[in-house]
């Protein structure tokens, strides 16, 4: 989206503001929505925090209770997390997440219907969105895959 | 998203043309998508679909966060924000004008509204309000781009 595609500004003073946020906004994404997997990998991993027993990733289907994937789930959103918070290897880990949270939808939460506070597959569905625009800009401004020069 | 297309070298060369075309459409479909989301939720307190709890019910949850907001007006303000804003939203008209009100919203909503239920998403706490929060400043940020009414019009603020 090229700067000299946006439409001609109601207040035209603010144009250099959005110019600003919208560099910023996309690295405060990145970094927000990764670090918001490593709680919940914490959990995953440790129990660390209470999280109501009804409905949690490790009751969703025996072959996933049954095998590693629950440390390997832990271990995505926790370095995952972090990782893509900081922006490394930030298209590695956010193709992992896209397929974690696919299934998350269709194993867990679409049974509970759409809406998020009956823990439905609108919250999910939301990050889904969230983490194929993080796939697709990669690490963007202030990343560690910016300032390395080169990612995948 | 306009300056963020300036990539560093890759490690499979190929895959830099597939990003450059995606890039494109990501953010239309995040705000057609996103704007979408809430409109159920809109339909929920103005015309009581999808099994709404009653008016009296959302008064009475809106009141926790303190005597100001015990006011069905605040319900029917919500409402309307996630209806016709979330459809404004996706269609991309008016675009800033709506997402700043859903920054300001979801901002309550962190804490007041369900930052008192603790933090995680699945008991109703300030996750989902937060992260849907940033999302919108990204579209604050943005405006209407690709495939916007904003845009058709040649005009925005």
């Amino acid at each position: 989206m090229a700067a000299t595609a946006r439409p001609a500004l109601i207040i035209p003073a603010l144009g250099s503001f959005y110019d600003w946020l919208s560099k910023y906004a996309y690295s405060l994404f990145r970094f927000a929505m990764g670090i918001a997997l490593v709680p919940h990998g914490l959990h995953t991993l440790f129990g660390t925090f209470t999280v109501p027993p009804a409905k949690s990733f490790l009751d969703a289907a025996t072959w996933l209770t049954s095998s590693g994937w629950i440390t390997y789930v832990g271990l995505l959103e926790v370095v995952g997390g972090i990782c893509i918070a900081i922006g490394f290897l930030t298209r590695f880990f956010a193709a992992q997440v896209v397929i974690f949270i696919l299934i998350a939808i269709f194993t867990v939460h679409l049974p509970n219907g759409y809406f998020w506070t009956a823990r439905g597959a609108e919250w999910p569905l939301s990050w889904l969105v969230f983490f194929l625009g993080i796939l697709i800009y990669g690490g963007g401004p202030l990343s560690v895959d910016r300032a390395i020069g080169k990612e995948l | 998203m306009a300056t963020i297309q300036v990539v560093p070298q890759r490690f499979i060369p190929g895959l830099g043309a597939l990003y450059d075309a995606l890039a494109e459409y990501w953010y239309p479909a995040f705000r057609i998508l996103f704007g979408a989301m809430f409109v159920p939720h809109g339909m929920q307190k103005l015309f009581g679909m999808f099994g709404a709890p009653t008016l009296d019910r959302y008064v009475q949850s809106f009141g926790r966060m303190g005597g100001w907001a015990n006011d069905p007006g605040w319900v029917y303000y919500i409402g309307c924000l996630e209806f016709f804003g979330g459809i404004c939203i996706a269609i991309g008209f008016l675009t800033r004008v709506f997402a700043i009100q859903f920054i300001g919203f979801m901002t309550v909503a962190v804490f007041l509204g369900n930052g008192p239920r603790g933090y995680w998403w699945s008991i109703g706490g300030w996750e989902t309000p937060l992260f849907w929060g940033i999302a919108f400043i990204v579209i604050f940020a943005n405006g209407g781009g690709k495939w916007s009414v904003d845009r058709a019009l040649g005009r925005e603020f």
